[in-house]
């Protein structure tokens, strides 16, 4: 609800003091991750945390998110004993992490108020969880510290499969809280299939790490699906995207040519054409609306011609009548015997 | 040169206070000295125009008529309410805003030979280059010796049938009587009007020139009577048509 809705604070001092506060909240939840994480998996899976830095960084811009993710990072060394610099290369990819999002407002993304900018945002998210580690992950192979194959499967798919899965699911409702996704009905219309698609792939994922575990499946296998789990919720936002657009198309333009129209244009109402073609409701309102609009187009032109030519009618012969009872009159002949005199003593007096 | 110039309009409210109170304001801002005579006995109130209070009010034209005090003695100067701006002088002559002296003046009425001599006398008196009356919507007695002793009268329409016709039979009167100059106003014309097309219609109609042709503006309507126009809004394009108009009137 609009009432209620939190206000980001606005001052630089106070954005470096949430950057600090939520850079702790980011340092405890990963040293706890990286305590408590599923026995036979990637310590990776349960970090919803990575959502944090990535929304920082939308909310504040790229600096304060890479504050946020690279001090959150350390700090999670440093709670569990093991100094913070202790892999410098992987705080600066969970910095960068927060640091892309904040690019956010450049790329047309905040606030989020259209399709195109909501697909927008999930690329940078999507982009957010893969470079970082993907450079990170480099440094590990490129030290000699982990073969590539074990990199690539133990280190970098679980992060990018699941951080991706955790920021699609959690950046976008915490905008929504902050005002920066408008419920227009472009969102609204993609919102709902959005999440179902979410949960289910979120779900299936889930599923798949549990029966991994139990039933010893390869993890190369397990992060195979991983990936493919990935790229079916990538084309399925895709297809929802398109789909949206094409109900929310219309609307847009209709909105379009009816705001033309109240500033008294109306030479876009061909613009209707395509959608009044369409078979469904929309082009029976777009037909409706373009009706509309052409009788009040020439109900204005009519009324306008009616009203520029002026037109006087003087009944000559009643103006003949009240003339006679004004100059009949004593008075009015007195006055007019004396209207040269009276103007002449007024003209005595001009200077 | 002195000048005495009539504004009057067959029905009310076509804007003819607010026209005289303009006219004035423009005579002044060029240096002249106005007067500005309410001869709208039974419906004052060009005084609101130029912030006159009803306390401020010494003596009236009524006063006068009824020889209470003298004429000069009726005249304010309301030069300050030209906001700075007054080069001359304006001199306000109102009529009573109190009831029972207009119900007095609507049922023993007043010499309005009277009315004749106090012209005279303001301009003499207050050294007067131009004398503005606003006068009674109709054709009364006083109404048609305003017009008589004028030098230059401004008949106020609006393109409204009820003006039509008082405004041919005013035209009339006004040719009868000699009057050395006569102009028409047309006011309050909606912006959905040609200008052009009006002031020919009209003059064509009428067969007499026009001064002006005053398109209806929100921010006139805004004002409400609560100050002169020319002064609060110097660059609106009304205010050329207000100097074109005191133009033709004086030349």
């Amino acid at each position: 609800m609009a009432s209620v809705r939190p206000r980001p604070p606005r001052s630089s001092l106070r954005i470096a003091a949430v950057c600090v506060a939520m850079g702790c909240v980011y340092g405890i939840a990963n040293f706890l991750s990286g305590k408590y994480y599923l026995p036979g998996c990637s310590f990776a899976e349960l970090r919803p945390q990575v959502a944090l830095p990535m929304f920082i960084g939308v909310l504040y811009g790229p600096l304060a998110g890479f504050a946020t993710g690279a001090s959150g990072d350390m700090l999670g060394y440093a709670f569990a004993g093991k100094g913070p610099l202790f892999a410098l290369h992987w705080s600066f990819a969970n910095g960068l992490m927060g640091l892309i999002p904040g690019l956010a407002g450049r790329f047309g993304a905040r606030p989020v108020d259209s399709i195109l900018s909501f697909v927008k945002l999930l690329l940078l998210l999507l982009l957010a969880s893969a470079l970082p580690f993907a450079l990170s992950t480099g440094v590990e192979v490129g030290l000699g510290r982990v073969a590539f194959h074990n990199a690539l499967f133990s280190l970098f798919l679980p992060i990018f499969i699941t951080d991706t899965l955790w920021a699609f699911m959690l950046v976008p409702p915490l905008m929504q809280l902050f005002g920066l996704l408008i419920a227009r009905v472009e969102i609204r219309t993609i919102q709902a299939v959005y999440y179902l698609l979410i949960v289910t792939v979120m779900a299936t994922w889930l599923s798949s790490i549990f029966i991994t575990m139990r039933e010893r499946i390869a993890v190369e296998e397990l992060y195979g699906l991983g990936a493919v789990t990935l790229v079916v919720l990538i084309t399925g936002l895709a297809v929802c995207a398109v789909l949206s657009k094409k109900i929310t198309a219309p609307m847009l333009g209709l909105t379009r040519v009816a705001r033309r129209v109240a500033d008294g244009d109306y030479t876009h109402v061909e613009e209707l054409k395509g959608i009044s073609s369409r078979q469904d409701e929309l082009g029976t309102m777009a037909q409706v609306f373009t009706d509309m609009l052409q009788a009040v187009e020439k109900r204005e032109k009519d009324l306008r011609n009616e009203v520029t030519t002026l037109k006087i009618q003087i009944d000559r012969g009643k103006q003949c009548a009240d003339l006679e009872k004004i100059t009949g009159s004593d008075y009015f002949k007195m006055l007019k015997a004396k209207a040269g005199n009276l103007r002449q003593k007024a003209g005595a007096a001009e200077r | 040169m002195a000048r005495i110039i009539s504004v009057h309009s067959f029905r009310g409210g076509t804007g003819k206070s607010n026209i005289s109170a303009n006219l004035a304001a423009v005579y002044a801002m060029r240096g002249a000295r106005v007067g500005v005579i309410d001869t709208d006995i039974q419906s004052p109130g060009i005084h609101v125009i130029f912030g006159l209070g009803e306390e401020e009010i010494a003596y009236s034209l009524n006063d006068y008529l009824w020889g209470r005090c003298s004429i000069e003695q009726t005249a304010c100067d309301v030069s300050a309410s030209l906001e700075g701006r007054c080069k001359g002088a304006v001199y306000l002559i109102p009529s009573s805003v109190n009831v029972a002296d207009i119900a007095r003046v609507l049922h023993d009425g007043y010499d309005i030979n009277l009315l004749s001599d106090g012209f005279r006398a303001l301009i003499e008196g207050l050294e007067l280059d131009v004398l503005i009356i606003d006068t009674h919507p109709g054709l009364n007695e006083e109404t048609l010796l305003s017009i008589a002793v004028s030098s230059a009268l401004l008949v106020v329409m609006r393109p409204d049938y009820q003006d039509y016709q008082g405004t041919a039979l005013t035209v009339e009167v006004a040719r009868e009587l000699e009057v050395p100059k006569m102009l028409l106003v047309i006011n309050k014309v909606p912006a959905s009007f040609d200008a052009g097309q009006i002031r020919s219609t009209v003059e064509r109609t009428y067969n007499c020139p026009v001064a002006g042709v005053i398109m209806h503006s929100d921010e006139m309507m805004t004002l409400a009577s609560q100050g002169i126009f020319v002064v609060r809004y110097p660059e609106h394009p009304v205010v050329a048509e207000f100097n074109r108009m005191a133009d033709a009137l004086s030349g």
